[in-house]
C-alpha cells in the first residue's frame, strides 16, 4: 500500500506512448481546407489564404501572430501570384514553386494533416495546391519573444551574460556558437500529444554514452503527458523507476555556458520551446556545487569558494536540529557562557525550543514565498518588514528567542549559498529539527544515515549520484575536493558514462 | 540498462572495519570487565593472527566458486540439507543484530536520556536500518565510506584533544600478566569477529583483490583497537573500573576551546556506524530468509527481518537472564567459531572431497 502511495509521485515508465494512425493530405484543396477548419472549429487565429495561378488553385495556411507578415508576402504570396509558369499540373507544379519561385529558406514536404497542424502552429505558412496531396511548409516564423538578457538565478561576475530565452531555435543557436563543432549534434523530438512541444537533445557524438542517450530516448518516448508546458514536467520521467528521493538526477541551467560545458563532458542537454531552461542529465550530487563562476575564478580561491558551500550545506541542513537536540537532551554540550543565555532564552519564552525553532522556521518560508511571487519592490518590502520587523519584535516581545532566531536565520542565508539544493534542503532541515527534538543528538545521526544511504543508493542513467566520493575517485577530486587549475582539467577531461571506446 | 550488485573491496572492508571498530568502541560493564581493558593490549597481536587464520577456511569456500555465498554453498554441498547452513547463519545474524541494539538501548537509556522508552529507541533505529537494508548492499556500502571519512575526523579530532590529557603512570607493563588472561582477552576479541560469517556472504558481490583486503583489515582493526585502549587508558587510568561505558566517559572528559566535553562526537560516530552495522547485517538476514523461502520471501524479507529483530531485541532488553546469554562472551566465541570457521571448514572439506570423488569416477569411466 505504501509502495502503491508512493508510485503515486512517480509516472509509469514502461509503457512507451502509443500514436495514432496518421491522416494523409488529399487531392482536393477543398476537402483540406474543410478538413482543416473543422478541426480548429472556427478558431480566431486559423487564417487562409487563397492564391489563385492560371495553373491551379492554392492556398497559404498560417496561423495569426505566429508569422511574419512581410516575410510570408516578400517570399510566399507575390512570388507565387507575380510569377509565370509552364504548363504542369499537381505536384509537378508543386515542386516547381518550390525549386524556382517560393525564395523562403526553409522549406519542407509534408504529407500528412498532423505534420501540417504541427508546422503552421510552430509559425510555417502551408502552402497546398489543388490537384495535389502533398503541401509544402515555408519558414516565415514571426512571433514575438523575448530578447537574450542575463538570467536571474544564475547571476555570474566574471563571464557571459546570455541566458536562455523561450524559442528553442534562438536556445540551439546560443549553444551552437558556443561550440562551433560538427560533432555537436542537435536531434529534435515532439513531445505531450495536445501541446506538442517541440524538444531538443543536445550532445557531443563522440563523447556522449550511447548507454545513455539510448536510454534518454526509451524515457522520453514514455512520456505521455497531453500538455508539457515547462521542462519540469520531464524531470519524472528522466529519473530512475521508483525515484521517492528529495534529491533531483536531472540537473537544469539557464546559462548556455554552463550547459556547453556539461555537454563537453559527455553530458545530453534538452532544450525545450517555450522553456529558458535546459536539462542535463546524468547529473550528480557534487554538481550542486559546482558554479560557472568557480572555472573564471583563481583555483585557490574557486577551492575555498566550494569549501563554504560544502560547510553552507551542512549547516543550512543541520544546524537548526542539531541546536534544538542539544538544548534539550545535552545542554551541557553548549560552552558556559552560550549554555547561559541560551537557557535564559528558552526560560523567558512561552514555546519549546522545537516548537520555537519549527514555528521561526514556517514563519521564514512563508515570507520567502510571498517575497518570491511578488513584484521586486514589494519582495523588498516583504523582507524587511518580515527580517526586521517581525523578528526583532518577536524577540523583544518575549515570543522567540534571540538565540533561536539567529540560528534560523543563518541556517537561512546558508542554504541561499546553493540554492540547487533548497528544495531538499527545506525539507530535510524541518525533519532534523524533529528527529532532534523528539530523540536528540543520536536522532539526527540515525537520520543523517538514512539520507546518506538513500542518495548513495540513487543513480542517475546508471551513473551513481554520488561519484565521484561514493564510489570514490581519486582522479574525479580534483574537481570536488579541489578546483584544479586549467592546465590539469586540460589535461585529460572528466567524462560522464561509458564511452563507446570503453 | 543492466543492474548488477557490485562492490569493491575496499568499501566492503570499510563497512566490515567499522562493525568492526563499533563493538570495541561499545565495550562497557555489560559485555566484560572494563578493568581488564589493558590486559586486552596484550593479547591484541595473538588476536590478530588468529583472526587471519579464522579468515582462511571462508577464503578457501569462496576461491572454490567465486559466485557462491556460504548458504548458496551449503545446499550445493548438502543438498536440502542445506536450509541447516542458511539456518544457522541467519540465528547468528539475528543474534549479532540484537547485542548491538540492545548495548546501543542500554546505552542510551542508562546514560544519555534515561526517560527513553527502549522499544522506541529500537523501533527508530531498526526503521533507519530497514531503510538501508531495502537500498541494497551498494547503497550501504557507498554511504559506509562517506562515514568512514566522518568517523575518522571525528576520532582524529578527539585522539588530537585527549593527548594532553595522557597521564603515562598509567600503563602498566602489559605482559606481567598470566598466560590465562592473555587468553582469556584473545578470546574475547576474536569472539567479536562477525566480519568474518559477514564475508562468507559477501564475497562473491566482491571485485577486486579480496587477500589483500582481508589482511589490511584485520591489520587496520586491530590497530585501531591498540590506540583506542593505549588512549583510554593513558586517559583513565584506574578510574576506569568504575564506568560503564569508559569510552564514552573518556570523551566527555574531553574538550577544547569553547567545547567542554565532546561525548556528542562519540555519541554520533557510535549510532553512524551502529547503523552501518545493524543496515548491512538486517541484509545479510534478509538473505538468509531469502535462501530458505525462496522468492516468496524476496518481498518481505527484509521488512520480516526488521520485525523480529525489532521483538527479539525488546524482549532481551526486559530479561536479565536472555541478557545474561546475550553479553556472555563463551556464548560469543562459540557462535563466531562455528558461523566464521567450522561451518566453512566443514562445507569446504565435502565440498573438496565431492570434487575428488567426481574427478575419480569421471577417469573410472
Amino acid at each position: 500500500m505504501i509502495e502503491k502511495f508512493m508510485n503515486a509521485f512517480v509516472p509509469d515508465k514502461k509503457k512507451p506512448v502509443e500514436k495514432l494512425p496518421e491522416r494523409k493530405l488529399e487531392k482536393s484543396l477543398d476537402k483540406n481546407i474543410e478538413y482543416m477548419k473543422l478541426l480548429f472549429d472556427g478558431s480566431a487565429d486559423f487564417t487562409v489564404k487563397y492564391v489563385n495561378t492560371a495553373n491551379a488553385r492554392c492556398a497559404v495556411l498560417t496561423m495569426e501572430g505566429m508569422v511574419n507578415k512581410e516575410t510570408l508576402a516578400v517570399s510566399v504570396i507575390n512570388p507565387i501570384v507575380q510569377s509565370v509558369y509552364p504548363i504542369i499540373y499537381g505536384s509537378e507544379f508543386l515542386r516547381y514553386l518550390e525549386k524556382n519561385v517560393l525564395s523562403a529558406s526553409e522549406q519542407v514536404e509534408i504529407e500528412t494533416v498532423d505534420k501540417v497542424l504541427t508546422l503552421i502552429m510552430s509559425g510555417f505558412a502551408v502552402l497546398l495546391v489543388d490537384k495535389c496531396s502533398v503541401g509544402l511548409a515555408v519558414g516565415v516564423q514571426g512571433f514575438s519573444f523575448r530578447s537574450v538578457s542575463e538570467p536571474e538565478t544564475e547571476v555570474v561576475q566574471k563571464g557571459s551574460r546570455e541566458g536562455f530565452v523561450e524559442p528553442l531555435r534562438i536556445n540551439m543557436s546560443l549553444l551552437r556558437r558556443r561550440i562551433k563543432n560538427p560533432r555537436m549534434k542537435f536531434e529534435t523530438l515532439t513531445i505531450g500529444t495536445v501541446s506538442k512541444t517541440d524538444i531538443c537533445l543536445c550532445y557531443l557524438n563522440d563523447i556522449v554514452s550511447q548507454d545513455i542517450l539510448q536510454e534518454l530516448k526509451k524515457r522520453l518516448s514514455c512520456v505521455d503527458i497531453d500538455t508539457v508546458l515547462a521542462s519540469g514536467y520531464l524531470v519524472p520521467y528522466l529519473q530512475e523507476e521508483n525515484d521517492h528521493s528529495l534529491f533531483s538526477t536531472v540537473g537544469s541551467s539557464e546559462r548556455p555556458d554552463t550547459v556547453c560545458g556539461k555537454i563537453n563532458e559527455g553530458r545530453i542537454a534538452i532544450l525545450m520551446d517555450g522553456t529558458p531552461l535546459a536539462l542535463i542529465v546524468p547529473y550528480l550530487f557534487v554538481e550542486s556545487f559546482q558554479t560557472m563562476e568557480d572555472y573564471s575564478n583563481r583555483p585557490y580561491f574557486a577551492t575555498f569558494t566550494r569549501w563554504l558551500k560544502y560547510l553552507a550545506f551542512v549547516v543550512s541542513m543541520l544546524a537548526p536540529g542539531i541546536y534544538v537536540a542539544v538544548a534539550t537532551f545535552n545542554p551541557e554540550l553548549f560552552p558556559v557562557q552560550i549554555l547561559t543565555r541560551v537557557v535564559t532564552s528558552i526560560g523567558d519564552t512561552p514555546f519549546s525550543i522545537t516548537t520555537e525553532v519549527l514555528l521561526i522556521h514556517f514563519v521564514y518560508e512563508i515570507m520567502r514565498e510571498a517575497g518570491l511571487r511578488l513584484p521586486r519592490p514589494l519582495g523588498h518590502a516583504v523582507s524587511i518588514i518580515g527580517g526586521l520587523v517581525i523578528g526583532e519584535t518577536a524577540v523583544n516581545a518575549g515570543l522567540i528567542g534571540a538565540p533561536t532566531l539567529m540560528v534560523v536565520a543563518l541556517t537561512a542565508i546558508s542554504s541561499y549559498v546553493i540554492p540547487n539544493l533548497y528544495p531538499p534542503i527545506a525539507i530535510l532541515r524541518l525533519l532534523f529539527i524533529v528527529a532532534g527534538g523528539f530523540f536528540g543528538i543520536w536522532g539526527i545521526v540515525l537520520l543523517f544515515c538514512v539520507v546518506l544511504v538513500n542518495v548513495c543508493s540513487k543513480k542517475s542513467f546508471n551513473v551513481p549520484f554520488m561519484s565521484p566520493i561514493a564510489p570514490f575517485s581519486m582522479f574525479g577530486m580534483r574537481d570536488v575536493l579541489i578546483r584544479a587549475g586549467w592546465r590539469t582539467l586540460a589535461k585529460k577531461r572528466n567524462l560522464v558514462g561509458k564511452q563507446k571506446s570503453d | 540498462m543492466k543492474k548488477t550488485i557490485s562492490v569493491s573491496v575496499s568499501q566492503l572492508f570499510i563497512m566490515l572495519f567499522l562493525s568492526r571498530i563499533i563493538a570495541y568502541v561499545t565495550f562497557s560493564t555489560y559485555i566484560a570487565d572494563v578493568s581488564q581493558m589493558w590486559g586486552n593490549m596484550a593479547s591484541l597481536p595473538l588476536s590478530l593472527i588468529i583472526t587471519l587464520l579464522m579468515t582462511v577456511p571462508v577464503y578457501m569456500l569462496y576461491k572454490q566458486d567465486k559466485k557462491r555465498t556460504i548458504t548458496d554453498n551449503g545446499y550445493e554441498v548438502l543438498g536440502r540439507l542445506g536450509f541447516v547452513v542458511a539456518v544457522v547463519y541467519g540465528l547468528y545474524f539475528l543474534w549479532v543484530l540484537v547485542y548491538t541494539l540492545t548495548l546501543f538501548n542500554l546505552f542510551v537509556t542508562n546514560l544519555l536520556n534515561p526517560t527513553i522508552s527502549a522499544f522506541v529507541l529500537s523501533l527508530a533505529v531498526v526503521i533507519a536500518a530497514v531503510y538501508g537494508a531495502y537500498k541494497g548492499i551498494e547503497a550501504i556500502s557507498r554511504a559506509s565510506t562517506i562515514v568512514l571519512v566522518i568517523v575518522l575526523v571525528a576520532v582524529i579530532f578527539m585522539v588530537c584533544t585527549l593527548l594532553p590529557r595522557v597521564d603515562s603512570l598509567n600503563y602498566t607493563p602489559v605482559f606481567l600478566r598470566s598466560g590465562g588472561d592473555i587468553w582469556q582477552s584473545t578470546l574475547f576479541m576474536i569472539g567479536r569477529n562477525s566480519a568474518i560469517p559477514a564475508m562468507g556472504m559477501l564475497l562473491p558481490f566482491v571485485n577486486g583483490r579480496v587477500k589483500k583486503g582481508i589482511c589490511l583489515w584485520a591489520f587496520f582493526s586491530y590497530l585501531c583497537i591498540g590506540l583506542l585502549i593505549l588512549l583510554i587508558v593513558g586517559v583513565l587510568g584506574d578510574y576506569i573500573s568504575t564506568q560503564v561505558f569508559p569510552m564514552y566517559t573518556v570523551t566527555s572528559i574531553a574538550g577544547v576551546g569553547v567545547l567542554e566535553r565532546l561525548d556528542g562526537v562519540f555519541l554520533g560516530v557510535w549510532t553512524a556506524g551502529m547503523f552501518i552495522k545493524i543496515s548491512l547485517f538486517i541484509y545479510l538476514l534478509s538473505m538468509c530468509v531469502k535462501r530458505i523461502f525462496g522468492d516468496l520471501a524476496s518481498r518481505v524479507s527484509i521488512l520480516l527481518c526488521g520485525a523480529l529483530v525489532l521483538g527479539v531485541s525488546t524482549l532481551t532488553s526486559v530479561q536479565d537472564s536472555w541478557l545474561g546469554i546475550l553479553f556472555n562472551s563463551n556464548v560469543t566465541v562459540w557462535l563466531t567459531l562455528i558461523t566464521g570457521v567450522l561451518l566453512p571448514l566443514l562445507l569446504l572439506c565435502i565440498r573438496l572431497i565431492k570434487k575428488k570423488v567426481g574427478a575419480r569416477h569421471e577417469k573410472d569411466i
